[in-house]
C-alpha cells in the first residue's frame, strides 16, 4: 500500500525535477550557472494560472490533443514498476497496452498539431510520425528479449524478476538491449541527437514545434506530459539497465531515485557533447538499433 | 439437428430470400423510385434482422446443422451446413449490407440516377443472398454457383458509373481477376466433393496425401484472389476506389472476408495440418501487410488508400491463421487459442470500422466532389458529425485503445508473446518477425490514418470544392453513428463479442475440442478491460483539471504564421509532404514516381510537380506480361476475320475431327 502510495507521489511530482537537473548539467558544461533546479516546477505553476489563446483555424481536437496525450502517459504510468516495485496496475498483456498508449499519445499530438493548418506544425508532425514508427520495432524486440528472458507477459514480472539480475549469464545481450533501448528513450523524449530541446529554430525542431501554437494550462500539460514521459521511459530503461534489488524498500526507493537523477545527468552529459543529427541520419540510427535489438534476440536463444 | 439448429437454418434462408427480393422491383419498372429504395431497405433490414439472430443463436449454442433441399441443381443437391464458422461470417454480411443500403438512399438517390440506381438496388440484393449462400452451401455446385452470382453482382455493382472510363477499367479487371480465381476453385472443389459432390465433414480430409498440396495451393490462390492476399490483390485498389462508397463498404467489410472464409472452411476440412501451410499463411500475411501500409501512405486517393489498409488488415488475419496453424503443429495449445479469438475478433472488427470509414469517405464525396486529398481540408468545421464519425473510424483502424481494433491486435499480439515466451528456439525465431513486422505495420498504419483525418479535417480548405461543403443528411450519418457504437462497444467490452464468437474461434483449431469457456481469450481480456477503465477514468480527471482552468480566459488569436502578412491554404502540409519522408525511405518497396518540374529561364512560368505511388505489380509485371502476349499473338488474329462462311468451316472442320477420333 505504501508502495502503491509512493509510486503515485514520485510519478507525479519528480518528473519536472529531472529536467531542472538536465538543464544544471548543460549549464555546468557550458559554464554557467543555469536555471534553479525546481524551475520546471515554476514554468508549469506559471503556465497553470495564465489564460490560453487559442487559433481560430482549432477545432475541439486542438484542445483534446492535450488533454488524451497527458491522460494516456498517466495510465502508462500507472504499469511501470518503479525500481523494483510491482506497479499499481497489472495485467497479462500489459506491455503491449504500454506501447500503444504511448501511441495514443503520439496521435492525439500529431493531429492536434496538424489542426492548426499551420506548415511548421505540419513539419513537426511529419518527422515525428516517421520517426515514431521506426522506433516501435527496437521497443518491441526489447519487450521480446525480456518475455522470452523471464517466461511471462506481464511488464512487473519482466522487469522486475530475478532473471535480469542474472548479468553473468546474459550480460552481453542485455548490453546490446540497454544500447538499443537507450536510442529509443531519446527519440521517445526528443532528446538529442534526435531532436533538439532547446533550438529556436522551427525548421530544425521536431517536438517542440508541434506545440508551438499551444498556450496556458493546456500548454502545462504539454509540458508535464513530456516529463513524465521521460521519467516513465527512463524507469523502463533502468529496470533493465541497473536492476538492484536490496534489503527493505526504503533503501530501494532511495537507490530508484539516485538512479532517475543520474539518468537524468546522463542525458544531459549527451546533450552537452552531442549535436543533433542530420535528420537523414535519424532513420539509419534507429534501423541500427533495431538491429541491436534483433541481435539480442539472436544472443539469449543460442 | 435439434430444432432449434434447423429453425436458424430456415431463419437465414428467410433471410437470403428477403436479401434477393429486396432488388426486384428495380429489375421490372422504374416508376416509383423512391418507393422502391424504402422497401428494399426494409426487406434488408427484415432479412438483417432474421439472419442476425440466426447467427447470434448457433454461436451461442454451438450447434450446427445440415439441412438438404428436395430441390437439385445440375449434378448437385441443395445442401445447406450452419454452423459457428458459417455464423461468424453471417454477422459482417447482416450488419453491413442493410446499413449500405440505408446509406445508399441519400447518397444514391433513385430519383437522381434512374439508370445506375436500378442496377445498384437490384445487385446488392443479390450479392447478400449470394455471399449468404457461400457460406452456407454445403454442395460443391451450389457453393460455386453462388460464389460466381457473387463475383457477377459485385461486378455489376461498382460499374454502376459506367460512363466513366477509369470505372469500366476497374471493373475489367475486377472481373477478370475474379475469374482466374474461379478457374483455380473448380479443380479444387472438383477434387474435394465426395460421390454426392457435397463438401467432405470437418477434419475428414487427410493432410499427407499427395493431393493435398495440391488442393492446398489451389483454395490459396483461388480464394486469395477474393480475399485480396498479396500478390493476389491487383483488382483492390481500383475496383473500391472506383465503386460507389457503399459498395466499396460492402465489398471490404465483407466480400474479402468470404474469401477468408474459403481458406479457412478448406483448412478446417483436414484433420492434421502440415506446418508449412502455417508458415506460408503467416509469411504471406505478413508480407501484404507490410507492403499494403506502406503503398498506402503514398496514396492521395483518399478511397484507394482505405483499399490498401483493407488489404493490410486482410494480411493481419492471415498472419493469424498462419500463426493457429504454426502453434497447433509446435504443440502451443494456449497460442492457437489466442490467435483463433484474434482472428474471428478481427474479421468482425474490420467489417464495423472500415465501412464507418468508406461510408465517411462518401459523405466527403458527397459534399465536396472529389476524394482526392490534396483538395480537401478544413472540412471539420463544414461537416463535424462526418469528422467526428470519422475520428472514431481513425482511431479504431490505427489500432489505438480503448477502441475495438486494439482490442483484437492486442490477443493476437498475446498470442503470438505467448509463443516467443514459451516455446522453443525455432518458434522464437519464426514468430519474432511476424511480431515486429506488426508493430512495424502498426505503427505505419497510425502515420497513414493521421494523414488522411488531418488533412480531410483540419486546417483549412485546400480547394473551393472543400470549401463549400455541406453535412450530409441523416440516412448517411445513421449507418456510421451505429457502426460508430459498435465499435465503441466492442472496444471498451471485448469480452461481449469474443465470448460471442468463442464456437467460431473453437471450429478454427482443429484439434482443440470440449468446453465451451476458453479462459485464456476472456479472462486476458478482462485483465486490459481494467486498463481501458483506467484509463478513462484518468481521463475524465484531465477533463476536470481542464474545465477547472477555463474560466481564466481563452483568447482567440490566429495560428503562427512568421510575420506572414498574407497567409494562405496553400502552405499547409500537404498529404504528400507529410508521408514524403517515410516514401523515401520505402521507396525500394514502393516505387513512387516523382515527375519534376523543369524549371527553365530568370521567370519560370506555372509548373506542376506530380508524386504517385502506382499499384507496382498490376503496371509492372501484370500489364507488360499480358502486352507482351497480345504482342506475340498477334498471328493468331488472322484467324479472327470475321467471315461467317469461314466460321460455320471451323466449326464443320473441328465435328469432323472428333468424329474420326472418336471412331478411332
Amino acid at each position: 500500500m505504501t508502495n502503491t502510495l509512493i509510486h503515485l507521489l514520485l510519478m507525479l511530482f519528480m518528473p519536472p525535477l529531472l529536467f531542472g537537473v538536465i538543464g544544471k548539467t548543460k549549464a555546468a558544461f557550458s559554464g554557467r550557472v543555469g536555471a534553479p533546479y525546481l524551475q520546471p516546477y515554476h514554468d508549469l505553476f506559471r503556465l497553470w494560472r495564465k489564460g490560453a489563446v487559442f487559433s481560430s483555424s482549432t477545432t475541439f481536437l486542438f484542445r483534446a490533443g492535450p488533454i488524451v496525450s497527458l491522460a494516456a502517459i498517466v495510465t502508462a504510468g500507472l504499469l511501470i514498476p518503479l525500481g523494483s516495485h510491482l506497479p499499481p496496475l497489472s495485467f497479462t498483456g500489459d506491455m503491449i497496452f504500454f506501447a500503444y498508449l504511448l501511441a495514443l499519445a503520439r496521435f492525439f499530438t500529431m493531429a492536434a498539431a496538424l489542426d492548426t493548418g499551420s506548415s511548421f506544425e505540419g513539419m513537426g508532425a511529419a518527422r515525428e510520425a516517421s520517426f515514431a514508427c521506426l522506433a516501435e520495432p527496437t521497443l518491441f524486440f526489447a519487450l521480446v528479449v525480456l518475455a522470452r528472458l523471464s517466461g511471462s507477459l506481464t511488464l512487473s514480472s519482466m522487469l522486475t524478476g530475478s532473471f535480469s539480475r542474472s548479468w553473468d549469464t546474459t550480460g552481453a545481450a542485455i548490453v546490446l538491449l540497454v544500447a538499443a533501448l537507450f536510442v529509443v528513450l531519446l527519440v521517445e523524449n526528443c532528446r538529442i541527437p534526435f531532436d533538439d530541446p532547446t533550438t529556436h529554430l522551427e525548421l530544425t525542431m521536431i517536438h517542440e514545434v508541434m506545440v508551438l501554437d499551444h498556450s496556458g494550462p493546456l500548454f502545462g500539460f504539454i509540458q508535464y506530459g513530456a516529463t513524465l514521459k521521460l521519467f516513465i521511459l527512463g524507469a523502463f530503461f533502468l529496470n533493465i539497465a541497473l536492476p538492484f534489488s536490496c534489503c527493505n524498500d526504503m533503501a530501494n526507493w532511495l537507490f530508484f531515485i539516485a538512479a532517475m537523477l543520474a539518468l537524468a545527468i546522463s542525458i544531459g552529459v549527451i546533450e552537452s557533447v552531442m549535436a543533433r543529427l542530420r535528420l537523414l541520419r535519424i532513420p539509419q540510427l534507429l534501423v541500427a538499433a533495431t538491429i541491436l535489438a534483433a541481435f539480442a534476440l539472436v544472443l539469449i536463444l543460442s | 439437428m435439434t430444432g432449434i439448429a434447423s429453425f436458424s437454418l430456415t431463419l437465414v434462408l428467410l433471410a437470403t430470400l428477403l436479401a434477393a427480393l429486396s432488388g426486384t422491383p428495380a429489375f421490372f419498372t422504374s416508376r416509383w423510385p423512391r418507393l422502391r429504395q424504402y422497401f428494399s431497405i426494409s426487406l434488408m433490414f427484415m432479412a438483417a434482422m432474421a439472419g442476425l439472430s440466426a447467427a447470434g443463436t448457433v454461436l451461442l449454442t454451438g450447434q450446427s446443422d445440415i439441412a438438404t433441399l428436395f430441390w437439385s441443381l445440375p449434378f448437385g443437391a441443395i445442401a445447406f451446413h450452419l454452423d459457428p464458422l458459417a455464423a461468424l461470417f453471417l454477422l459482417p454480411i447482416f450488419i453491413v449490407t442493410p446499413l449500405a443500403t440505408l446509406y445508399g438512399r441519400h447518397y444514391w438517390p433513385a430519383e437522381h440516377n434512374c439508370r445506375s440506381e436500378r442496377q445498384l438496388s437490384l445487385f446488392s440484393g443479390v450479392l447478400t443472398a449470394a455471399m449468404t449462400l457461400v457460406v452456407i452451401a454445403n454442395n460443391v455446385v451450389l457453393f460455386l454457383i453462388a460464389w460466381e452470382i457473387m463475383a457477377l453482382a459485385a461486378w455489376f455493382l461498382l460499374t454502376a458509373e459506367d460512363d466513366k472510363r477509369e470505372v469500366r477499367r476497374s471493373g475489367t479487371v475486377y472481373l477478370i481477376a475474379t475469374h482466374c480465381g474461379t478457374l483455380l476453385l473448380i479443380p479444387l472443389f472438383l477434387l474435394l466433393g465426395d460421390a454426392n459432390l457435397n463438401l467432405p465433414a470437418a477434419g475428414t480430409l487427410d493432410a499427407s496425401s499427395s493431393s493435398a498440396t495440391l488442393l492446398f495451393f489451389l483454395a490459396l490462390f483461388g480464394f486469395g484472389v477474393k480475399a485480396g492476399i498479396m500478390p493476389l490483390h491487383i483488382w483492390l485498389p481500383a475496383a473500391h476506389a472506383n465503386a460507389p462508397s457503399h459498395v466499396s463498404a460492402v465489398m471490404s467489410g465483407v466480400m474479402l472476408k468470404i474469401g477468408l472464409y474459403g481458406i479457412i472452411r478448406f483448412l478446417t476440412l483436414h484433420q492434421q495440418l502440415p506446418i508449412w501451410w502455417g508458415w506460408v499463411l503467416l509469411a504471406l500475411g505478413t508480407l501484404s501487410a507490410l507492403l499494403a501500409i506502406a503503398s498506402a501512405l503514398g496514396q492521395h486517393d483518399l478511397k484507394r488508400l482505405l483499399a490498401y489498409s483493407s488489404i493490410e488488415n486482410i494480411g493481419i488475419i492471415t498472419m493469424g491463421l498462419g500463426t493457429v496453424i504454426v502453434a497447433t503443429d509446435l504443440g502451443l495449445p494456449q497460442v492457437a487459442l489466442l490467435a483463433a479469438a484474434a482472428l474471428t475478433f478481427h474479421i468482425l472488427n474490420h467489417a464495423l470500422f472500415k465501412p464507418l470509414l468508406f461510408f465517411g469517405a462518401g459523405s466527403i464525396m458527397h459534399a465536396t466532389g472529389t476524394r482526392n486529398l490534396e483538395r480537401l481540408g478544413g472540412l471539420h468545421r463544414r461537416m463535424p458529425a462526418t469528422a467526428t464519425l470519422f475520428l472514431m473510424g481513425t482511431l479504431a483502424i490505427s489500432t489505438l485503445p480503448p477502441l475495438n481494433g486494439f482490442a483484437s491486435e492486442f490477443l493476437l499480439y498475446t498470442s503470438l508473446f505467448t509463443a516467443v515466451a514459451t516455446g522453443n528456439t525455432f518458434a522464437v525465431l519464426a514468430l519474432a518477425i511476424p511480431l515486429v513486422a506488426l508493430a512495424l505495420v502498426g505503427g505505419l498504419a497510425l502515420t497513414c490514418f493521421v494523414k488522411v483525418y488531418a488533412m480531410t479535417f483540419s486546417g483549412h480548405p485546400r480547394s473551393q470544392d472543400a470549401a463549400e461543403a455541406h453535412e450530409s443528411s441523416r440516412f448517411i450519418l445513421i449507418p456510421m453513428v451505429i457502426l460508430a457504437l459498435l465499435s465503441l462497444a466492442a472496444g471498451i467490452i471485448p469480452l461481449a463479442p469474443v465470448w460471442l464468437l468463442d464456437a467460431a474461434s473453437q471450429a478454427i483449431i482443429p484439434s482443440t475440442m470440449g468446453s465451451k469457456f476458453h479462459f485464456p481469450p476472456i479472462s486476458l481480456l478482462s485483465g486490459v478491460m481494467g486498463g481501458f477503465w483506467a484509463l478513462l477514468g484518468i481521463l475524465l480527471l484531465v477533463i476536470i483539471l481542464y474545465l477547472l482552468r477555463r474560466h481564466q480566459g481563452e483568447a482567440a488569436g490566429t495560428t503562427w504564421d512568421c510575420g506572414y502578412l498574407v497567409p494562405s491554404p496553400r502552405i499547409q502540409y500537404t498529404p504528400s509532404s507529410f508521408s514524403e519522408l517515410l516514401i523515401k525511405l520505402l521507396s525500394g518497396i514502393v516505387k513512387p514516381r516523382f515527375h519534376h518540374p523543369v524549371l527553365r529561364g530568370i521567370f519560370p512560368t506555372d509548373t506542376l510537380f506530380t508524386s504517385t505511388v502506382p499499384e507496382r505489380e498490376l503496371k509492372g509485371v501484370i500489364f507488360p506480361l499480358m502486352s507482351g502476349i497480345r504482342e506475340r499473338s498477334a498471328r493468331l488474329r488472322a484467324l479472327q476475320h470475321g467471315q461467317l462462311h469461314l466460321y460455320i468451316l471451323y466449326i464443320l472442320a473441328t465435328l469432323i475431327i472428333l468424329l474420326t477420333w472418336a471412331y478411332l
